[in-house]
């Protein structure tokens, strides 16, 4: 008991002598939460929304990046940070949106060049191939012939529309070596494609189930001998036999599944030739983009 | 000697179709979307009244009591409909006599035909209409909606 009486008197005269110093400590911890919460001044300051659009880049939340990137280009035109806008909507698939924002760059803008290659490539993934070759060709940089990067996509993509091929030697020789078997490969198919002539199908149809089976369908091809063969073995020994409405019907059965058949071989082959087709430029496409375009990536992207 | 082998020709046809009857019965997951009123856009025009009337009668006497049967999206009534509908009634029925070999096919090889999302084969008209650029190709790993 006499030991806390002494503690508190104690305590009492510190407090006394010391109140001036005491009183600065306690405002410095009052103040500082309230220092803390205004370090930066305003939260909707062009830095804030600046660093927290970055951050939402990084995380991969383009669509809210978009807006607080917006909400500063709005008082200052910076080309990174257009070229982040445009980049968000190239990531979120949406090309239209990124192809135009990519065409605000002009010539004077340090990031002409790598915009320009970003709307080759929005071009080519958006399949819109025509454009993207005249576009290439209309380009500085293409008629100056001082881009390999260029010139290489633009080849690939004639692979992939009905525009004609250069000679095989001038097409191969800009790739690097390892890619030259594989483009060799898909200039060949583009020159001489293994597709069907849907006449020889037709005109194969004449037994029936043939022109099916060179379309590559022999289940259906079987199956339409199967059936022409059934009726019109019905048809003739009806006829044999004088039994003139069934033979009818038979007959008519028959002819309809022949002449369908004969139908369905043209079809068939041009379906097979789709086929062969589609997975043909789908190739073309993989390893244009296994490439990535055989464009350069901008470095400061996060990645 | 013919006879018996078409005969058991026909026998092994039926004992395929048979062995596969059990498909329709089994578990599928339940759609619970509003369905588009696929039919109105093949109805057989007006004018035909013959082809409208064979349409009528085959739905309500026998597609309704035999079920849904057909593997292909359209079914191949409406593939009849719809082709009469796009080309003419010489050029529909070729179309249709090709279809109904296609659904017959004794060896039941359709997985080359993407998937529409009703879980059938998506097989339409217009791949067949005898131009080239009507041709759509789907992989048979895309799920056609």
């Amino acid at each position: 008991m006499f030991q806390v009486n002494n503690f508190t008197v104690r305590m009492k005269k510190f407090i006394k002598v010391n109140s001036s110093v005491l009183s600065i400590i306690f405002s410095f911890f009052a103040l500082a939460p309230l220092i803390a919460q205004t370090e930066n001044g305003n939260i909707w300051s062009d830095k804030n929304r600046l660093a927290f659009g970055n951050h939402l880049f990084c995380e991969k939340d383009y669509l809210r990046a978009i807006d607080e990137f917006q909400c500063v280009l709005i008082k200052n035109w910076n080309d990174t940070l257009q070229f982040k806008i445009a980049t968000s909507y190239f990531r979120m698939k949406h090309y239209d949106k990124a192809f135009n924002e990519f065409e605000k760059f002009t010539p004077n803008s340090s990031m002409y060049l790598q915009s320009e290659n970003e709307k080759f490539r929005t071009l080519f993934l958006s399949e819109n191939y025509s454009s993207m070759q005249n576009k290439i060709k209309n380009s500085k940089r293409y008629s100056g012939n001082n881009s390999i990067e260029l010139l290489r996509l633009l080849n690939s993509s004639m692979l992939l529309t009905n525009a004609e091929l250069p000679q095989k030697s001038k097409f191969i020789s800009i790739y690097e070596n390892e890619d030259k078997n594989i483009l060799s490969e898909f200039y060949n198919w583009k020159e001489n494609p293994p597709y069907k002539n849907p006449t020889i199908a037709a005109i194969l149809s004449i037994i029936p189930g043939l022109g099916k089976i060179y379309a590559d369908e022999i289940g259906d091809g079987i199956t339409s001998f199967v059936l022409t063969g059934l009726f019109t073995y019905l048809a003739i020994n009806k006829f044999q036999n004088n039994q003139q409405t069934s033979a009818w019907i038979y007959t008519g059965l028959s002819a309809f599944f022949y002449s369908g058949n004969i139908y369905g071989s043209y079809t068939a082959t041009q379906n097979y030739n789709a086929g062969i087709k589609f997975n043909f430029e789908n190739e073309v496409k993989i390893f244009v983009n296994d490439r990535n375009q055989f464009l350069p990536t901008p470095k400061f992207l996060c990645d | 000697m013919m006879k018996k082998i078409i005969l058991i020709l026909s026998l092994f046809s039926i004992y395929l179709q048979a062995q596969t009857d059990w498909e329709r019965w089994e578990k599928k997951s339940a759609n619970f979307q509003i369905q588009n009123e696929e039919n109105n856009s093949s109805n057989i025009s007006q004018n035909n009244s013959f082809l409208s009337l064979l349409k009528i009668s085959y739905q309500v006497l026998i597609s309704d009591y035999d079920g849904d049967n057909c593997p292909f999206y359209p079914t191949c009534s409406q593939f009849y409909a719809l082709a009469i509908n796009e080309t003419n009634i010489l050029k529909g029925t070729l179309m249709f006599a090709d279809r109904f070999t296609r659904d017959s096919n004794l060896f039941k090889s359709k997985n080359h035909y993407a998937r529409h999302f009703s879980e059938k084969f998506f097989d339409p008209i217009e791949n067949y209409l005898l131009s080239d650029s009507t041709i759509i190709f789907y992989s048979r790993e895309k799920i056609v909606k």
